[in-house]
């Protein structure tokens, strides 16, 4: 496992690298680690802002544990010139003979989410297509959208043809791949290496998934009003 | 005596290692076998979603017959139904002398040695016009019995359930739920499960593992009425300005403000020292997401 197997996008450039370069330097550091993601949620939310059109409703989903930081830096930096709304989904996520699933347990979903016509798909690693398919299933049949952003730091370098080759062609069609590097290894567990270090929730500081432990992102006790 | 020893007295020996390659044969290509396994899964979801008992109905695949990818046996009734699956729309899949030779001694085996009250052979192809095409080759004196059927193939289980309507209506009942993501879930858990399973396994058994498998559970309780949302959640909800209930697949959702919470229907009432200390929305909707915790596990 080497950082030189991994493969940098188009989108990539210095500042980028070495923001992922530092969320496994400071693997063993969860405060200095979300304020990382957060930073690469602005660097993805300024690559979204050039190609979105100011005129277009942007609804940003994203599981609850990137809510507060991956997703929000990608939130901040849309809101200067876009109208946003906020998904946020507590997915249960586990394996099962042949594949895994992420039923949906909780989700929030913003007023007038309806009117979105851009579909931002925000996950700290896409190693899969599990919580993503999932998740852009429960939305899809609601949304009347143009484009479909999937965005993530790291994806495993199978990930984009496995999503694409779960949809119908009208949907997949609207996929645009958003992403900072590929890697291209995964260890006897199934995880990335070395994508964004480890396991997201530890390495945010959390004991397992939200859905199990009650999580809720400040983002959505704010828009809630808890 | 055996299914071999029977066909070795009735067609010969030729005929009884023929038999013994088919299966040979179905060993090595389980690992490719996706297309009759997705019919299989329809299949089972057709029968449970409509039918009233479920461990009256068997289906098995890789038998010791001359039609052996899948059988689907009524116990009741003593019916077989066998089929054959070609995923092709070439000539693989074509009806031709051979399949017609091994439906015909598949039906003297279903009829005379497995003693069955009905039996009937199924041509299963991926593509509708191979479908009527083999439909119209089946001699005039064999149609009571050999059928070609269309079922298509799709590597992607939402692209398959959109393509089947019948198996969209059968997984929306069997969840309560039209809701894709969760057709797209009920369709995995019953495809893990019969993966999971012998080669011989009643509906039964199979939907009561998909629905332990489901975590939270997914599937709606067909054999009983609408859930009831327990009247300390509505008493507790009322006292809050903005909480809504309703009921979904068997579920409560709980809603505040475009925050959904989703609780198993049965719920236990907390104690009423816990309860009292739940005097914030936020409060009361942390407690209740504690509560799923262990329908998680």
């Amino acid at each position: 496992m080497s950082i030189n197997t991994r493969t940098y996008s188009r989108y990539s450039t210095d500042v980028s690298v070495k923001l992922l370069n530092n969320l496994i330097k400071f693997s063993n550091e969860p405060s200095v680690y979300k304020e990382i993601m957060i930073g690469i949620g602005h660097f993805l939310g300024d690559i979204l802002n050039d190609k979105i059109s100011p005129l277009s409703k942007c609804l940003i989903a994203s599981t609850a544990e990137d809510a507060d930081f991956l997703a929000k830096g990608v939130i901040d930096s849309l809101a200067f010139n876009h109208d946003t709304f906020t998904a946020v989904f507590w997915n249960n996520h586990y394996s099962i003979d042949g594949g895994s699933v992420a039923p949906i347990v909780h989700k929030y979903l913003q007023s007038g989410f309806e009117d979105a016509d851009s579909l931002i798909v925000v996950k700290s690693i896409i190693s899969g297509s599990c919580v993503v398919r999932t998740n852009i299933l429960s939305l899809i049949e609601r949304l009347n959208v143009k484009k479909i952003y999937i965005v993530a730091p790291v994806m495993h370098i199978k990930s984009e043809d496995s999503l694409r080759s779960e949809f119908p062609s009208e949907i997949f069609n609207l996929f645009d791949f958003i992403y900072l590097a590929e890697d291209s290894e995964k260890d006897k567990f199934g995880e990335i290496k070395p994508g964004i270090g480890g396991q997201i929730y530890q390495l945010l500081g959390m004991l397992d998934q939200p859905v199990k432990t009650g999580f809720v992102p400040n983002i959505v006790k704010q828009l809630v009003g808890m | 005596m055996t299914v071999f020893d029977f066909v070795k007295m009735h067609f010969g020996d030729s005929s009884a290692q023929y038999l013994r390659n088919i299966r040979m044969g179905g060993n090595n290509n389980r690992k490719g076998c996706e297309y009759e396994t997705s019919y299989a899964v329809f299949k089972i979801c057709d029968i449970a979603a409509n039918e009233l008992n479920l461990d009256d109905f068997i289906v098995s695949y890789q038998q010791d017959a001359f039609v052996d990818d899948i059988c689907v046996q009524q116990i009741s009734n003593s019916s077989r139904i066998n089929y054959q699956a070609k995923n092709s729309n070439g000539t693989a899949a074509d009806w031709n002398d051979d399949i017609k030779n091994r439906f015909l001694c598949q039906q003297k085996i279903d009829m005379e040695f497995h003693g069955s009250n009905y039996s009937s052979q199924i041509l299963l192809v991926s593509c509708p016009i191979k479908q009527k095409k083999n439909q119209d080759k089946i001699p005039l004196d064999m149609r009571n019995f050999c059928f070609s059927e269309y079922f298509p193939y799709n590597e992607s289980v939402i692209r398959l359930v959109q393509s089947c309507s019948v198996l969209k209506a059968n997984l929306e009942k069997l969840c309560n739920s039209r809701e894709l993501w969760v057709l797209d879930s009920a369709y995995r858990l019953v495809l893990s499960c019969y993966l999971g399973n012998s080669a011989q396994v009643n509906v039964s058994d199979i939907m009561v593992s998909a629905r332990a498998l489901a975590r939270p559970n997914i599937f709606a309780d067909l054999s009983t009425a609408d859930s009831v949302i327990p009247e300390w959640l509505m008493n507790k909800c009322s006292k809050f300005d903005g909480i809504d209930l309703r009921t979904e697949f068997s579920r409560i959702i709980v809603c505040y403000n475009g925050f959904e919470l989703s609780l198993n229907a049965s719920l236990e009432e907390p104690e009423s020292s816990v309860m009292n200390t739940l005097n914030k929305p936020g409060e009361f909707l942390a407690f209740l997401m504690l509560k799923t915790k262990a329908e998680l596990q």
